[in-house]
């Protein structure tokens, strides 16, 4: 009776060293940092009411600086996507600060956004030959299958001893939130048709933990991790989500640090050294605010670069970008300037018709030359093209808005005619496309902005429209049009004629 | 969902959208005062499991999201 509790000892003995012995248990820490969705916010954000300001890349340098000092052999990092596209500084100088300061930083890899093609595939690919880390995206190919050239399915990043396997995922959703021709030639594949295999083969080869370098959007995301295995972390962006709490599904965890560089994720983990896959994960304080006073010390390399860039932009902003020899002028119902910023986003497009809002068409312009700053004043916001099938039933309804709201739509490639003496509703008497009379029923290409494709100012019927596609920013699609047709001298010319 | 168009709901009002659009789509379409209060900061947008997200942020069929006082 004596010899059962010292040999249950015993075995609880073994049991134990064997669970805890360093062979069996040997576990690896790593520290993986991201960012995604910067869109070009190298400079920090002013702070509003006395706060301090927030963001910029100088300070994220020194950030990471600082983490990467607590293990300096076992840190990553990442970025999940869309880095360029959004300021001026980064706009004027097409993503090239924002590659400068990366490289300094020693970015590891970076997944391809859906913003990544917004200035084209030459543009894009500029920017990834000028990268000193990879591009990844595993799942946009070409009609043979092949990957964008220049660009990898993923990465293997040895670190104490491990091959840590990234793997870049493009949002699907590519073809419909950028202009779809920056894109041509190239799908992108669903990712459960490609992840699969490509996990399979890199475990095979010993490579562990899997980390999938996401731009899909958090919901999208979490269904990913439903439906493929083998997947240790998604490290995401696109649905520009500030991840404060770890999401799991299954065995997967997800995160995501914000947008505009607001916030540095930090996810410090535990590899176990023989399966390779993450056994531990924190689930709270992942994202670190970009705190930017006076008093938050920046990375003096990375500052020096930004301010490069900063001191060029006051110099861009005076370059001239055009001529015109007529005063610009903008007022309700038809105006010169509004018929010209019109002119220039059909233009743009080829669309049958564009239409305006007067509260996107900030400035006038004196006769002479117009500068970059200029069309930066007269053009602040940062709205898309978006073009779309509308009726001619549909044009009407829209017009018969633009009167009640006493005529805040300028337009191009058509002429209507109001009687505002007319009941609400009725006011359209006139209306013709292309010089021709509009049939209710027929179809036209109208181009619009992406602020009035939604129903901004309650012009609803936008959204109603058919086919609708994004095009180039409207400010960019100006700036071309004024670099084709300078000098340009405008008038009103009865397109919007209004009785009585 | 029809190909080329989303319905997202915004406080629990469904709105259709072009697809692609974002967050601050579905705020102009739903009541333009949010996406103003929003833009200036004095609305937070949050997404169904309470995370804040950015007006730029990517929507599907079926999102839902919600406005809030920033740090309620």
């Amino acid at each position: 009776m004596q010899k059962a509790p010292l040999f249950r000892l015993t075995l609880f003995l073994l049991l134990a060293s064997a669970l805890f012995s360093p062979a069996a248990a040997e576990t690896v820490d790593l520290t993986i940092l991201h960012i995604n969705d910067f869109h070009g916010n190298l400079l920090p954000k002013p702070g509003k009411e006395g706060k301090p300001a927030t963001g910029g890349m100088a300070r994220i340098a020194k950030m990471v600086a600082e983490e990467r000092e607590k293990n300096p052999k076992g840190t990553i990092l990442l970025s999940a996507g869309d880095m360029f596209q959004g300021t001026p500084i980064s706009n004027l100088f097409r993503g090239r600060p924002v590659i400068e300061t990366m490289n300094r930083m020693g970015f590891d890899a970076m997944t391809v956004g859906n913003h990544e093609f917004d200035w084209g595939m030459e543009a894009f690919q500029d920017l990834r030959k000028a990268a000193s880390f990879p591009f990844l995206s595993a799942n946009i190919l070409d009609e043979r299958g092949a990957l964008l050239p220049g660009v990898k399915p993923y990465i293997l990043i040895r670190k104490k001893g491990l091959k840590i396997a990234v793997i870049g995922i493009t949002t699907p959703e590519t073809h419909y939130a950028t202009k779809p021709e920056n894109l041509k030639g190239f799908r992108v594949a669903a990712v459960e048709k490609v992840l699969p295999g490509l996990i399979a083969k890199l475990r095979k080869e010993g490579a562990g933990p899997v980390v999938v370098l996401s731009h899909l959007g958090l919901d999208e995301d979490r269904e990913l991790a439903s439906k493929v295995e083998g997947i240790d972390l998604i490290v995401g962006g696109h649905s520009h989500t500030e991840v404060k709490t770890a999401v799991t599904v299954g065995a997967t965890r997800i995160v995501q640090a914000g947008y505009y560089g607001q916030q540095l994720g930090v996810l410090a983990i535990a590899v176990d050294r023989e399966s390779r896959r993450v056994v531990r994960c924190p689930e709270k304080r992942i994202l670190r605010k970009v705190k930017a006073g006076p008093g938050d010390p920046v990375d003096a390399a990375v500052a020096a670069v930004i301010k490069t860039y900063d001191d060029q932009i006051r110099e861009e902003f005076g370059r001239a970008v055009g001529e015109t020899r007529v005063d610009l002028a903008k007022r309700p119902f038809e105006s010169n300037l509004g018929n010209l910023v019109c002119d220039a986003m059909r233009w743009a497009t080829g669309a049958d018709v564009a239409v305006q809002n007067n509260g996107g068409i900030r400035t006038t312009l004196p006769r002479g030359t117009i500068s970059l700053e200029q069309v930066f004043m007269l053009l602040p916001f940062d709205n898309n093209l978006m073009t779309m099938d509308l009726t001619g039933a549909q044009l009407v309804s829209i017009l018969e808005q633009n009167a009640r709201t006493d005529g805040m739509l300028q337009v191009s490639g058509l002429r209507v005619v109001y009687d505002l003496s007319a009941p609400e509703g009725s006011r359209v008497k006139e209306l013709a496309v292309g010089g021709t009379p509009a049939e209710p029923s027929r179809t036209y290409r109208v181009t619009t902005n992406d602020f009035l494709a939604a129903g901004g100012d309650r012009f609803g019927v936008f959204r109603e429209g058919r086919n609708a596609v994004i095009g180039d920013n409207v400010r960019d699609a100006f700036l071309e049009y004024l670099k084709k047709h300078s000098p340009v001298s405008p008038r009103t010319e009865g397109r919007i004629v209004v009785t009585p | 969902m029809s190909e080329d168009r989303i319905t997202v709901y915004v406080n629990g009002r469904g709105v259709t959208l072009h697809r692609g659009m974002k967050v601050k789509h579905a705020l102009i379409a739903c009541d333009q005062a949010l996406y103003d209060a929003a833009e200036a900061g004095d609305l937070a947008v949050r997404d169904a499991s309470g995370f804040d997200i950015g007006l730029e942020g990517s929507l599907r069929d079926g999102t839902r999201i919600f406005t809030a006082k920033p740090g309620e």
